[in-house]
């Protein structure tokens, strides 16, 4: 199998995955990021991020149901 | 829920839900709305929006990564689309790896095509000239042939008054009319006034004729007497907005500015229209000219008429000049006893609207309707842009088939695994129109990054939206399709046939003499050449016409239009001007060219220019009179009874001592001749030296001033005169021209030509090089060993050059030979059409043949200079 390597980035947001520990989904993920590093990302680089992650293994998906704030479903990644 | 009003704009939301992948699209919206909320209340409306719109644009293609498919259920292609699939990828692949050769030909095509384009949309404006009318079809023009006493015909299109309303009350397929006068107005605007070109028109004109109202209502806006209806353009000219409904505007006929009140607002004239106008007044005769029969002979204007639906053309000519002939009888008869003319010769005909911009039968005069064109400028730019994209496949087929043998492993290789012939075919065919789609592609932008100077070159407004009509698009894919065929359908035949146990046979040769291949760069440069030939004749034949000595000075001459100028006031304005020094002198002229016929020796008919000028005129053009004097003050009889005529004029009279010779008008009066005027062109070059009368006949009037000043004092002179000029004719607008610019505007035309056939003849020879530079290559690279061995032999390079140059210089020779006489034929003909004009020299052809010859050897010689310098160890090493 090919060696996996983990950018920069992708490492700082696999941390914020661990940190919401099943929490994190796209939002509360960019906003952690903000709170912690101070980094303003566009939610694109978050959302690649996170199926770069995926894709690598790192970190797999779940459907979570609508909730009363927001109109979609959202994924919520654990690590 | 998010709060009712908290919302992203809908555009971005809706481009979202477009663009972005289905996999991720559910939780990316709703994660982008939750976080518009949060930036909502953190930071304001504004804040939000622009973050949400730069995180939507964050997650579109291309910046978005997919998720990667969970394959459910995944069936294999049908076989077809696999395969389909593999063509593709070859031809990409073949294309991407001879870079040069993709290059070579895309470059060629896509200049081709954008050529082809371009001229397409040329044509397609040219013929949709006046369609847009509603009922073009059933617009027809009236038109009057004129029979001349020596049998020679011809078509004018003015009318006068009659035609229009006796036609139609009498012929029942003449449903309605229209007429339309061109004048010239002056417009006062303050203090200032200017001049105007305006179309006097009947009230009907809008409900015949389909031009567009802004405001107005079409059946009532010429109504009054005193209404006018300008387009947008003037309206913002003279009122700076185009709401100018009810204004007011002051305008000068007849001698008094009167006012008119805007009663509507037409849109622009269509480009594409041959009626064009600026300001429409309603078209008012007095009951003096109604009745006056005489009036049929007097023609200023054009008249349309509108027939019904399936009226038949020749009856309806036939009904006219029965109309004419009866209604016009006793001025017929009039005028037929007081000039002693035994037939009047005048027949009224019909041309039908749709006709007027390429016709030929009825010529264009004193440019009454706009643009008039020749049919045959659109046939050599097609022709021209079929060369060019010839030229183009012609590359394209001759660099695939010298190349096959390249591939050809790869077509035994699939024969042998299965493949028919028809699949080969449809693989090779479907390489040129990727090829051909590429190079379309690149055409479309270069029509759009050229069409500015095409508009230019070609005289045109031609605008980027005409790309997008239904009509355009379809030719345009028809081209495409077309294209790609005659480019790959031959060399996919002759790759597909190829014999797979000769291909996959090591030492396989394309063993035939490629005779397509040589005649196919004998067409190429053939062409090529005859277009270089064409543009060094028109460019010689340009500089000659304006470099040819006119016969006459135009240096430092100003000429000052006044159509208003009686023989006192030109003398008082001569007076004025040479008070200052700058001034040299002043003379008056008639204005434009007045032609009549004139008899001599009892009634011998000559069709002459007259001129009406004074003593001063001939000294200050410096043309010398050859026998006799000038026009002088010491004869006061030279004003009503003296003429000067030109030598043209003493040629055809055959005149043997012109001096004291009488002319006589159809008048009866009679004038004698003292003095004859040496020719010179007082018209372009483009035309002949026609018989002219010099004459001081108080009668006719003058039109324009000419003013001669000392060189390098324009400014000043202008300045005075333009001074001088308000101060004497406070009612005239001031319009000046240089004598010399306008004869050199003359030429336009002549020299947008020049243009065009120019950059044609180096798009042909470029696209043409680039392609005998590719077979260059090729020929070079097959002959790698056989130059190494040649060079270990001992050859020099200069040798090994020369052989591999003579092949394709022999081509070269055969094509200029082949081409040189056609060019001859062609640019004589073109020639002929010039009463002045060069004369075809050997030598012009012979520099022709020398460029091309040099500029192929260029392209060839630099490929073989390389194989020949290289080291033959490299080419002998491996086998």
């Amino acid at each position: 199998m090919r060696r996996t390597y983990l950018g920069e980035f992708e490492e700082v947001v696999l941390l914020m995955v661990a940190i919401l520990d099943g929490e994190g989904y796209g939002v509360t993920i960019s906003q952690a990021l903000e709170k912690h590093t101070g980094r303003i990302v566009t939610f694109g680089t978050v959302h690649n991020t996170l199926i770069r992650l995926e894709e690598k293994g790192f970190v797999t998906s779940e459907l979570g149901g609508g909730t009363t704030e927001r109109g979609g479903d959202a994924s919520a990644y654990s690590g | 829920m998010n709060s009712p009003d908290i919302h992203p704009p809908h555009w971005a939301h809706w481009l979202l839900t477009q663009l972005h992948p289905e996999e991720t699209l559910e939780e990316v919206e709703g994660d982008l709305d939750e976080l518009y909320t949060y930036w909502y209340h953190r930071a304001g409306k504004t804040q939000a929006i622009w973050r949400y719109v730069l995180n939507v644009v964050s997650v579109l293609p291309p910046f978005v990564r997919r998720r990667e498919q969970k394959r459910y259920n995944q069936f294999p292609n049908p076989t077809n689309t696999t395969m389909l699939q593999n063509y593709l990828n070859i031809a990409l692949r073949s294309l991407l790896k001879n870079r040069a050769y993709s290059f070579i030909n895309i470059a060629g095509l896509s200049i081709g095509l954008a050529c082809a384009m371009l001229i397409m949309l040329y044509v397609q404006d040219e013929v949709s000239y006046d369609r847009f009318h509603t009922n073009a079809n059933q617009i027809y023009r009236i038109y009057k042939q004129q029979t001349r006493e020596d049998g020679s015909m011809h078509n004018g299109s003015y009318t006068g008054y009659f035609p229009g309303p006796r036609f139609s009350a009498r012929i029942p397929e003449i449903q309605s009319f229209v007429r339309f006068q061109p004048e010239q107005v002056t417009i006062k605007t303050g203090t200032d006034i200017q001049s105007q070109s305006v179309s006097l028109v009947d009230s009907n004109f809008f409900s015949i004729l389909s031009f567009p109202l802004v405001s107005g209502d079409a059946r009532s806006v010429l109504t009054q007497p005193n209404a006018v209806v300008i387009t947008e353009d003037m309206a913002i000219k003279y009122f700076g907005s185009s709401n100018a409904v009810g204004k007011i505007i002051s305008i000068n006929r007849n001698n008094i500015f009167k006012p008119y009140i805007v009663t509507g607002i037409a849109k622009n004239c269509p480009q594409n229209s041959s009626i064009k106008f600026q300001f429409l007044l309603p078209l008012n005769i007095s009951d003096q000219d109604e009745s006056n029969n005489n009036n049929w002979f007097n023609s200023f204007l054009s008249t349309f008429v509108v027939l019904a639906s399936g009226s038949d053309i020749k009856a309806v000519q036939n009904k006219m000049n029965k109309v004419f002939e009866s209604d016009a009888g006793e001025a017929i008869r009039a005028i037929k006893s007081k000039y002693g003319i035994k037939k009047i010769g005048i027949s009224y005909n019909l041309e039908p609207l749709t006709d007027i911009h390429l016709g030929k039968v009825v010529p264009d005069e004193d440019e009454m309707l706009a643009d008039k064109s020749n049919p045959e400028f659109s046939f050599i730019l097609s022709a021209i842009a079929l060369f060019i994209l010839l030229i183009a496949c012609i590359n394209f087929v001759n660099l695939t088939v010298a190349r096959s043998v390249k591939r050809a492993k790869e077509i035994g290789v699939r024969k042998v695994i299965g493949s028919t012939r028809r699949q080969l075919l449809i693989q090779f065919l479907s390489e040129s129109f990727i090829l051909c789609f590429i190079a379309f592609g690149f055409a479309f932008i270069i029509t759009l990054v050229v069409l500015p100077v095409f508009n230019q070159l070609a005289n045109k407004v031609l605008s980027l939206s005409y790309l997008f009509s239904i009509k355009l698009l379809t030719y345009y894919v028809i081209l495409f399709v077309l294209t790609s065929l005659l480019a790959g359908f031959y060399p996919a035949v002759v790759l597909s046939s190829y014999n797979p146990v000769q291909t996959l046979y090591t030492r396989f040769t394309l063993a035939s003499k490629n005779y397509l291949q040589k005649t196919l760069v004998i067409v190429q440069f053939a062409l090529a050449s005859f277009l270089i030939i064409g543009s060094i004749v028109l460019f010689l034949q340009f500089e000659y016409l304006t470099t040819q000595p006119l016969g006459y000075d135009d240096s430092d001459l100003i000429i000052v239009g006044n159509y208003q100028i009686t023989r006192n006031k030109a003398t008082l304005f001569k007076q004025e001007l040479t008070k200052n020094p700058n001034i040299l002198d002043v003379a008056p002229r008639n204005s434009g060219y007045n032609g009549n016929t004139i008899k001599i020796n009892g009634d011998k008919p000559i069709n002459i220019s007259i001129e009406t000028i004074d003593a001063a005129y001939l000294p200050i053009l410096k043309v010398p009179i050859i026998a006799g004097r000038n026009f002088s003050a010491d004869y006061p009889s030279d004003s009503t009874h003296s003429v000067l005529v030109n030598e043209s004029f003493v040629q055809q009279a055959g005149w043997k001592q012109p001096i004291g010779e009488k002319i006589t008008s159809f008048d009866n009066d009679n004038y004698t001749v003292i003095g004859v005027v040496k020719n010179y062109h007082y018209k372009p070059l483009t035309e002949k030296i026609e018989p002219q009368v010099f004459t001081m006949n108080p009668a006719n009037r003058y039109g324009v001033l000419y003013i001669k000043i000392k060189p390098g004092t324009e400014t000043e002179s202008l300045q005075y005169i333009a001074k001088t000029f308000k101060d004497l004719f406070p009612l005239s607008p001031f319009i000046y021209n240089f004598k010399q610019e306008q004869n050199n505007q003359s030429y336009a035309a002549e020299a947008r030509w020049k243009q065009i056939i120019l950059l044609s003849a180096i798009l042909t020879i470029f696209i043409s090089c680039i392609g005998l530079f590719g077979l260059s290559v090729l020929s070079a690279e097959k002959r790698t060993k056989e130059i190494g061995i040649r060079k270990v032999l001992g050859a020099s390079v200069s040798s090994i050059v020369s052989t591999l140059s003579t092949n394709f210089i022999k081509l070269i020779f055969i094509a200029l030979a082949i081409s040189i006489p056609f060019a001859w034929l062609a640019t004589s003909k073109w020639l002929q059409g010039y009463p002045y004009r060069i004369t075809l020299s050997w030598w012009l052809f012979a520099s022709a043949a020398l460029v091309v010859i040099a500029v192929a050897l260029l392209t060839t010689s630099f490929q073989s200079i390389k194989a020949a310098m290289a080291n033959p160890v490299k080419s002998l090493r491996s086998e």
